[in-house]
């Protein structure tokens, strides 16, 4: 089973298409990491995987269900939103004991052991909860019902560097050793390379190019050399920060950088592309550039 | 899941609730304080305190709780703290919208409880404790009406608010929402009120109504939800869909409405001319005033009938069956948001000399009036009353004579009407209503005697004991033109009929073996036009012929030998309407007009009935006029059907208004 299937998805706001006919397909116990630039539909993709928008056409199925109103969905996915948002007359422990009836799997151990992990405390009052508290409440939200597939919505946002790092490396990880199926969705997703299986990259409103994540990592490589006169840098091949007459550029795969090589690059040398620059040069491959 | 987010919605709005609740108990504490400065009692000042809460905190509360969880519902907070929870964007307007009405009932039955407990004014205007059970059936349609309405303008409040995101928009939307769906069905009540078996055929149509706007209004969560949760686009159809689904309360309140109203039109225009059971003659029931004075007055016997319209007019039904305008018709009456644009006669009273006099009331959205009028229906229409300094107040009598009761300077008059209208003769004495005619005999406490009218007081002894003592026991009719009393008695083991005469002595007639059977209210004693006195018994008639003889009892034993009984049933008791020249004018068995001749007791002649007389149910609706018979039949909603006239020869012919 693919925990997503999108099949032609379209959603405009006031005329302008943000989903353009996107189509994606995710394996089961992947974690994918969704790449594009700010405003390309990240959030708009989630929702409607979320059944919190209505495509204006196309097929969405998620976890085997076809998303069609009635707000299932939510019931069998983790989610954790950009801004994690509860009622502010509530404590933590009330948000927690609300999910715990309305979600069918809720696991209150699991809810229990989290927030103890997360060192989140139940009589914390929401109004005037830190940002920091609200995001391990929703990580612990998302994960307390066990589900299969987890939709991360920039889910570090707002964190410090501590949580953070105990989020993506332990929880996310943790999710992949599982065999959980998990969409991110993050600015940092640099920090999050080693743990991705797969890479999304949105542009003009579709999934531009779909990359695995090993592949990238031994691909995607930092080629410098003297251009000859005439070189003209081919499709495939980013153009990197340099200095004085030696250029730079970046690749995602060996044809990319045979063409490079052949365009007529002299004295090159290579050296693998760090994470950051390996995102950076998708979207440049792909349009656009990463904020 | 239903259950813990209307929980969520309840605690959400749990301060709303808690803010009207405080208000609620502020009202004892305010009415205390401000009622005694303005001259109330403490306890009318807490029932006025409690009933201003009823009539206008509740429904505003409504509003307040309807259109403050509404726009709460879309407010980017509410949203994006409840975006992760699972169940569908209807259901959460759904329950947002139970929990908001199950909010409001609680503050409802918060304040029925606290009022009835606090307030005896309270429990008698809004729970109608006290009120007799038939008033009660009459006024528990008009309050859950009122209840519903505060129902309804919480859903329109809540749905207007969530719509635009706005409470007070949404608040004063659902307010105009309500205010014209209220004042469709109160109108389309005022106009059921009007003819009262409608009431009931109203009610059902009113509530039809009002849970179809209310199911609409929940069938418009779909789509507005669909909008402004999942941001799915509505289009032109959807969106007009929506506000139709939003309206279609105040639609089907109108539609109920112009039901009402087409249907009170209808029952006008059926009752263009209508006999009196529309003149609305106060107790004109057997034994009335006007059937006394009928049986005493040959003027007034053989005055014909009279029959009017709810639009004003009154008109003159003419012994031979002529119909003649009295009062000219104004057209249907009109019925308006402002009020209803209304005549109708309110009172006719003859006089002992064959004058009629009118009281009309007009209803006009600028107020209520009262117009009287007088005349000889014989003399075409009638003329205004008119009086010098004073204002007349009411039709009234004094000594049997007809006249009006007339205010001046604070003190009441009789005055007598001439023929022009213009009363004269007043005076400050005592007397009666219009509808009292003063009794002309009674039986004696201990049934052996009669007693005359005053001022004589004549005592006539009778042959046994009356079977009924005080005025029911006796009936006054004129034997060869002079009153003579008659009293059921019963006289060992018969019954007989005692009539006292005016030269003081008692005859006694018609008598059978006692059978024990009383007429309800008194003795059936009828007089016709022509004079005969007719006194039923065992459908049979005992008569007195105007020249004062009494003749062999009139058998309808023929009849019932041509026409047998299926069994021994009798579809309507066969009464006699007509005797001349040796032949009796016969109602038999519910659908003829039988002629009879009165020796053989062999019918000559059958003609079948425009209207069947079980249709025939108010004693108004058939009069008996000297020559023929008028009938009204109701139709299958009992409002008057056409009226008919039938005279002797059998010819029927519709009445019309000329």
């Amino acid at each position: 089973m693919n925990p997503i299937i999108l099949q032609n998805v379209t959603r405009s706001f006031d005329g302008r298409r943000v989903l353009d006919g996107l189509s994606a397909r995710a394996e089961e116990g992947r974690v994918i990491g969704l790449l594009g630039r700010n405003g390309e539909g990240k959030t708009t993709l989630f929702k409607v995987l979320l059944d919190l928008l209505a495509p204006d056409s196309g097929r969405v199925e998620v976890l085997g269900s076809r998303v069609d109103g009635s707000g299932a969905v939510r019931g069998r996915v983790g989610y954790v939103p950009e801004r994690p948002a509860f009622h502010d007359f509530m404590s933590v422990g009330d948000a927690l004991a609300l999910r715990a009836r309305l979600f069918a799997g809720w696991d209150a151990a699991r809810a229990a052991a989290l927030s103890r992990r997360l060192s989140l405390d139940p009589a914390t009052r929401i109004a005037g909860a830190s940002k920091g508290t609200l995001g391990k409440l929703a990580w612990v939200c998302a994960a307390a019902h066990d589900p299969a597939l987890y939709l991360l919505d920039e889910p570090t946002s707002g964190l410090d560097a501590l949580v953070r790092d105990e989020l993506l490396t332990g929880l996310v990880s943790e999710l992949g050793e599982r065999g959980k199926t998990v969409l991110v969705a993050s600015h940092r997703l640099d920090e999050l390379s080693g743990l991705l299986d797969e890479v999304w990259v949105l542009a003009g409103g579709r999934i531009a190019g779909v990359y695995d994540a090993e592949r990238l990592r031994v691909d995607a490589r930092r080629v410098t050399g003297r251009p000859r006169a005439g070189f003209a840098a081919p499709a495939g091949a980013a153009p990197l920060e340099s200095e004085g007459p030696v250029g730079a550029w970046a690749v995602l795969d060996a044809d990319a950088r045979g063409k490079l090589l052949a365009a007529g690059l002299e004295g090159a040398a290579e050296e693998p592309l760090s994470p950051a620059e390996t995102l950076k040069t998708l979207l440049s491959v792909h349009g656009g550039s990463h904020d | 899941m239903t259950n813990a987010l209307i929980a969520l919605e309840l605690r959400k709005n749990r301060l709303t609730l808690i803010g009207l609740g405080l208000s609620f108990a502020l009202v004892p504490l305010l009415s205390l304080l401000v009622g005694p400065r303005t001259g109330l009692s403490p306890a009318s000042a807490l029932d006025s305190g409690f009933l201003l809460w009823t009539v206008a905190g509740l429904p505003l509360s409504a509003v307040f709780l309807g259109a403050t969880a509404g726009a709460g519902l879309r407010s980017p907070a509410s949203r994006d703290a409840e975006a992760p929870l699972p169940g569908s964007a209807a259901g959460r307007v759904l329950r947002g919208l139970a929990a908001s009405l199950l909010q409001f009932l609680l503050l409802v039955l918060v304040t029925a409880l606290v009022s009835a407990a606090v307030s005896a004014g309270w429990r008698s205007t809004a729970l109608g404790v006290g009120e007799g059970p038939l008033v009660l059936a009459q006024t528990v349609p008009l309050r859950g009406l009122l209840a519903f309405v505060a129902f309804d303008l919480l859903a329109g409040s809540f749905l207007a608010a969530y719509a635009l995101g706005h409470a007070l928009a949404g608040g004063l939307i659902g307010l105009a929402l309500a205010v014209a769906e209220g004042a469709a069905l109160a109108l389309g009540l005022q106009y059921s009120l009007f003819f009262p078996d409608r009431v009931a055929s109203f009610m059902p149509l009113a509530l039809l109504a009002a849970l179809g706007g209310l199911a609409a209004k929940a069938a418009a969560v779909p789509p507005l939800s669909a909008r402004f949760e999942r941001a799915r686009p509505l289009g032109l159809s959807r969106a007009g869909a929506a506000a139709f689904l939003l309206a279609a309360g105040m639609i089907l309140s109108w539609s109920a409405e112009e039901s009402s109203l087409a249907h009170l039109r209808s029952s006008l225009r059926l009752v263009k001319i209508g006999v009196d059971r529309f003149v609305e003659l106060p107790f004109l029931g057997e034994g009335s005033p006007q059937e006394a004075q009928a049986a005493l007055y040959p003027a007034v016997r053989d005055a014909g009938a009279l029959a009017s319209t709810v639009s004003g007019g009154l008109f003159w039904i003419a012994p031979d069956g002529r119909v003649v305008s009295l009062l000219p018709d104004e057209g249907a009456a009109r019925f308006s948001l402002v009020g209803p644009h209304l005549k109708f006669i309110q009172a006719a009273l003859w006089d002992r000399d064959g004058r009629v006099l009118v009281q009309r009331n007009v209803y006009e959205p600028s107020g209520e009036k009262t117009e009287f009028w007088t005349g000889r229906p014989a003399a075409g229409p009638l003329a205004p009353i008119r009086v010098e300094g004073g204002r007349v107040v009411s039709l009234a009598r004094r000594d049997g004579t007809a006249g009006v009761e007339v205010e001046n300077d604070f003190k009441s008059y009789f005055c007598a009407i001439g023929d022009s209208g213009l009363a004269s003769d007043c005076v400050a004495k005592s007397w009666e209503p219009a509808d009292v005619f003063p009794p002309a005999a009674s039986v004696s406490k201990d049934g052996r005697t009669v007693v005359g009218p005053a001022p004589r007081r004549r005592v006539w002894r009778l042959p046994g004991r009356a079977m009924e003592t005080g005025a029911d026991g006796v009936r006054a009719a004129l034997i060869g033109g002079k009153t003579a009393y008659f009293a059921e008695t019963r006289i060992g083991d018969d019954e007989a009929v005692a009539v006292c005469l005016q030269d003081g002595s008692v005859r006694t007639v018609w008598g059978h073996p006692y059978s024990g059977l009383r007429a309800i209210g008194g003795m059936d004693l009828e007089t016709l036009p022509g004079g005969t006195v007719v006194y039923p018994y065992a459908y049979n008639w005992n008569v007195v012929d105007p020249d004062g003889k009494f003749p062999p009892l009139i058998s309808s034993k023929g009849l019932f030998a041509r026409w047998p009984r299926p069994g021994d049933a009798v579809a309507h008791t066969p009464r006699l309407v007509r005797r001349s020249g040796g032949r009796d004018w016969i109602l038999f068995e519910a659908n003829r007009l039988v002629e009879m001749d009165e020796k053989s007791g062999a019918p000559l002649n059958a003609w079948p009935l425009p209207v069947p007389l079980h249709d025939v149910v108010a004693a108004d609706d058939l009069r008996i006029l000297s020559s023929g018979l008028v009938l009204q039949g109701e139709s299958a909603f009992h409002e008057p059907g056409a009226p008919f006239f039938i005279g002797w020869d059998g010819k029927t012919r519709a009445l019309r208004a000329p």
